[in-house]
Formats: C-alpha cells, structure tokens, sequence
C-alpha cells in the first residue's frame, strides 16, 4: 500500500517526538537511589459508552458507571503511590448524555476522574469528523492513535501517535490502535481518514518507542480481544509486536477474569487486558520493576 | 584549591551514575492483576456526582416526559416481530409523508429497519422519550433509495441470508438463505420497475452487508433523524387517542 502515505506518517512522527523530547522530565536521582523494586499500578477500562452512572433494571441493575469506577480509582490512588489511569475507546455513544451533551460531558468528567491516556474508538465517529474535532481536544489527558491519518481532514495535527509518561522513575510509553473504520463506521462520518494497517504501525511506533528508552510500552487497542476470522484483533497484535509489554483492549466488550498472558514475536511475554464495557469493570494490574 | 578537585569529582561521578542510570531500562519482573466489578455502595458519593448532577436534572426532565400508550411490550426478533413491524411500519408510513410533500408524492414501496438497531424493547403501558432513546440511541437520519427491481431482490436475499430484519411494504418466504414468494405491495416485483425504500443512512451506506443499498438508482437525504421522526409520530397518534399496538402478520416466513 502506498509508500507515500507511510512516508508522511513516518515524518510526522519524527515531528511528534521531536516536539516531545523537549518536554521529557529526567528522571530524580532519588527515585534511582531507593532500593526495592518499582511498583507501576495500571488501572484500565473501555467502551464506556457514556455510562455515568449505574445501570437500572436488567441484568447490570446497581452495576457500573463513571462516577462509582471514580470512587474505586481514588481508593487505590491513595494507597499506591505510582497510578496509571488508562482507557482503550469508545467513551462516545450509548446514554442520552451523549444525544444531549454530544461527550463532552464525558470527556470533562474523564479529566476530573484523572485520565492519564486514552485512544480513539469507532464510535468516537458517531458524530463525524466534527463530533471528534469539537470534543476529544477539550481532554485534560493525551488521545493517542497510531494508525489513522488525518492527514487529509480537519482533525489533520490533532491527535499524537503515542504520549511518554515519566511515573517512579519509569519511562512509560503508551500508543493507541484504531480499527478499521469501513464497514464498521458510515463513511459520511470518517471521510477522508486513511486507516493504515495496525501490526506495521504498532511495529513502527514499539520500536520508535523502546529507541526512546521506554521501561514499559503500553499499546491501548480498540482492534477487539480475539476473533475466530481473519480480522486483526489483540490477539494478532500481540504475536505480531516485539516490544509491547502489555495491550489494553476494547470494542468486544469481554470481560476478563484477568489479563491473558501470550507470547510475542520473539516468545517474550505480552500481557492482554479488557474490562467488559459500561464501566462494569475496572481492571488493575501491578507491575514490578527491577 | 584542593577542596574544590574533590568538589568537581563527586560532582562528576554523580553524573556518571545518573547518566548510566537514565541510559539503563528497567526490567519488568513480576506482575498480579485484580479485575473488580463496578458497584453502588449504599450511602457512598463520588466526587463527581456533583458535576454530573445539573445535566442530570435537565436530562430527566426531557427523559420522563410520557409521548404514548403501549397495549403490549414490543420486542424485537427475528424472522419478524412486534417491534421491527411497529418501527418499519411507522418509517413507511412518515416516508410517504415526506414523499408526498417533497418527492412528487412517489409511492414508498418498502421500508427496512435492522434488528440490531433496535437497541431495546419498548414496554407496556407509558412509553417515555427515554424509552424511544434507549430503543433508538444511534444520530441515523432516514434516507430514500430508488433501487432496480435487480436490487429490491438483492435486498429481500440479504435480509433472508440474516434470518429477517424489520420490513413495511413487501411479504416474503426464507428459503435457503433466499428471498421466495416475494410480494411488493401485494404484486410480485417487476425487473422493468424501479421502486422506492425508505431506511437508515446507516443501512444506505452499505452497513450490516446491504452493500446494494450504497449504490441506488436516486438517493433522497431526508435529514430528519430517525429517533425524531418516531417521538414526533408518537406524540401525534397520542394527541388523537390512539394507542400504540403491532403484531406480528406473517410478513417474513421462514420455509425451514
């Protein structure tokens, strides 16, 4: 596919990281001289759909909702003292807040909760190109996608592939993966946005990333957990990438007892997450460092 | 003068050190993982409630206002049912509408509503603006297509290949995946004729493998949003006493 295309990626994103590394905070001496391991706590959720607060009636009665995963996320923000708070897409669409408020609500009230990073969904599309202009850029977190060029739309320079988040003395680099829109999204609602193959981009941005030095590369993925086709999924992007060490997944809606451990390109461990939808589910996951 | 050699060279090894130590990445060595489920806790507030509670009680206001009356729960399923014959009669029937002021009142054939989006069923009894938001959350405007006969037919198949979608106008048998014993408007379609379909943009452009909706003979954007479009009807029939009913009349059979 065409060369030029993957051209103008490539120099945009030697843009971004230019324009990124000036902003890169060194890490303090003191957090090297602690002894010990690092601790890095990784909350996530996905496909929220602007479910604010819990359910009613049905099988979710009393479940879920922004504001109670808000409650939950505060509670572990006292007790751990390096939180990251991320989301995989699809906060749009689902709640009359998002008829009326058109996610703006949404996105305010993300940043108030204290996102750290987030990635664009297809549902993100549900009121075109302008629904993501007029909103996603009111974020008080970085929206970060890989794959789709805007290059050619009004959200042309809007968005950055990935974002670098210096937490414990730990360089964490997170990048976001779109899925393909045809078929899925109206094209009236996407226009001109190319979408370019997710495992080169995902290839393109790790290996932009662990050169950066990243301690930990974190993918936040609305390709969907696994399908039984061809479809590209996490599952294929897991065992495609050789620097991800961990995706957090969308747009399946699966519910995970805990996140899949697979192997990579080069057999190294990649962890697999996804936290049902609706904000039903938070997911934790702690790592350690050495 | 010596003091001052010594300064420089701690000053130097503590750059050595920190150099060394940016340049090195840290390993991950060991992860656990905890997933909770999200819940009310009785008596407990979030710091956010207080930013959500304003549009909360503008949304109710709009939400709880009662348009109709409902004899029965409408569901949807397939190969028809009560509530993906309500939704497509309705859009048949405002498409006229719309046709005759706008379209030289040309005759609306059919009509086709995808199962899948009807998000939810309506219940018996009051229907609120909320329940035709929660049966209706997606921003679809409702287009007119003028198709061939060739694509009418095309249509029917695909809706036989999904095990039937919400239809208004036509009656038809599935067999093996096909559409049989096809009447339009009570006749049988003709390959000479053109006919006019009333359905969503989603649907028009292509969406749920109607990809011989994307390219129609005349496409008419309406502009009117579907969910509109049904509180608006519903609030008429209300206004004249009429109580919302469907049922189910055989219009999809399945052959198996």
């Amino acid at each position: 596919m065409g060369g030029l295309k993957m051209q103008n990626r490539r120099t945009f994103i030697r843009n971004i990281a230019l324009g990124t590394t000036g902003l890169m905070v060194a890490p303090t001496f003191s957090t090297f001289a602690a002894k010990g391991k690092t601790k890095l706590t990784i909350l996530h959720t996905n496909d929220m759909h602007c479910h604010l607060e819990s359910f009613t009636g049905g099988r979710y009665d009393g479940k879920g909702g922004l504001t109670n995963l808000c409650r939950m996320v505060d509670k572990i923000r006292k007790q751990e003292d390096n939180v990251l708070l991320l989301d995989a897409g699809d906060m749009f669409q689902g709640t009359p807040y998002f008829n009326f408020y058109k996610g703006e609500l949404m996105i305010k009230l993300m940043s108030e909760v204290g996102y750290d990073a987030g990635t664009i969904g297809n549902h993100e599309f549900d009121n075109g190109l302008e629904g993501i202009a007029n909103v996603l850029p009111k974020a008080k977190f970085p929206i970060v996608n890989a794959n789709y060029d805007f290059s050619e739309t009004i959200l042309k320079d809007t968005f950055k592939p990935y974002t670098i988040v210096n937490k414990a003395g730990l360089k964490v680099g997170i990048y976001g993966i779109g899925i393909e829109l045809h078929g899925l999204v109206a094209p009236t609602n996407y226009g001109k946005t190319h979408f370019e193959n997710p495992v080169s981009a995902a290839l393109d941005i790790e290996a932009e990333l662990k050169e950066e030095g990243c301690d930990l590369i974190i993918c936040l993925s609305h390709l969907g957990h696994k399908y039984k086709g061809d479809d590209i999924s996490d599952y294929t992007l897991a065992g495609a990438t050789k620097n991800t060490d961990l995706i957090i997944g969308g747009h399946t809606h699966t519910f995970l007892k805990e996140p899949v451990a697979l192997s990579n390109k080069e057999g190294k461990q990649v962890l697999v997450g996804q936290a049902g939808w609706g904000a039903l589910m938070l997911g934790r996951i702690d790592l350690w460092f050495d | 003068m010596q003091f001052s050699f010594i300064g420089r060279g701690i000053a130097t090894l503590a750059l050595a050190v920190m150099l060394l130590a940016c340049n090195q990445t840290k390993e991950l060595v060991k992860y656990s993982s905890n997933y909770q489920d999200v819940v009310v806790v009785k008596g407990k507030t979030s710091r956010i409630d207080a930013a959500i509670a304003p549009y909360k009680k503008e949304l109710d206001e709009q939400m709880n206002e009662a348009i109709a009356t409902s004899a029965k729960e409408l569901s949807a399923y397939r190969p028809e049912s009560e509530l993906s014959n309500f939704v497509s009669d309705l859009l048949r029937e405002v498409a006229q509408k719309y046709a005759q002021k706008h379209l030289n009142n040309e005759t609306i054939a059919v009509s086709l509503a995808n199962n899948g989006g009807l998000r939810s069923s309506l219940p018996k009894g009051t229907i609120t603006v909320r329940n035709i938001f929660e049966l209706m959350p997606f921003e679809n405007e409702l287009v007119l297509l003028q198709l061939s006969g060739e694509q009418l037919k095309q249509m029917l198949d695909a809706i036989s290949r999904r095990g039937g979608e919400g239809v208004s106008g036509c009656r038809l048998t599935i067999k093996d995946d096909k559409a049989t014993a096809i009447t339009v408007l009570g006749e049988a379609i003709d390959n000479k004729n053109s006919y006019w379909v009333a359905t969503s943009d989603y649907l028009a452009s292509g969406g749920d493998t109607f990809h011989m909706l994307a390219k129609p003979e005349k496409r008419v954007n309406t502009g009117l949003k579907i969910r509109d479009v049904i509180i608006e009807d519903l609030k008429l029939k209300n206004s004249k006493g009429i109580v919302i009913d469907a049922k189910l009349d055989g219009r999809i059979k399945d052959a198996k």
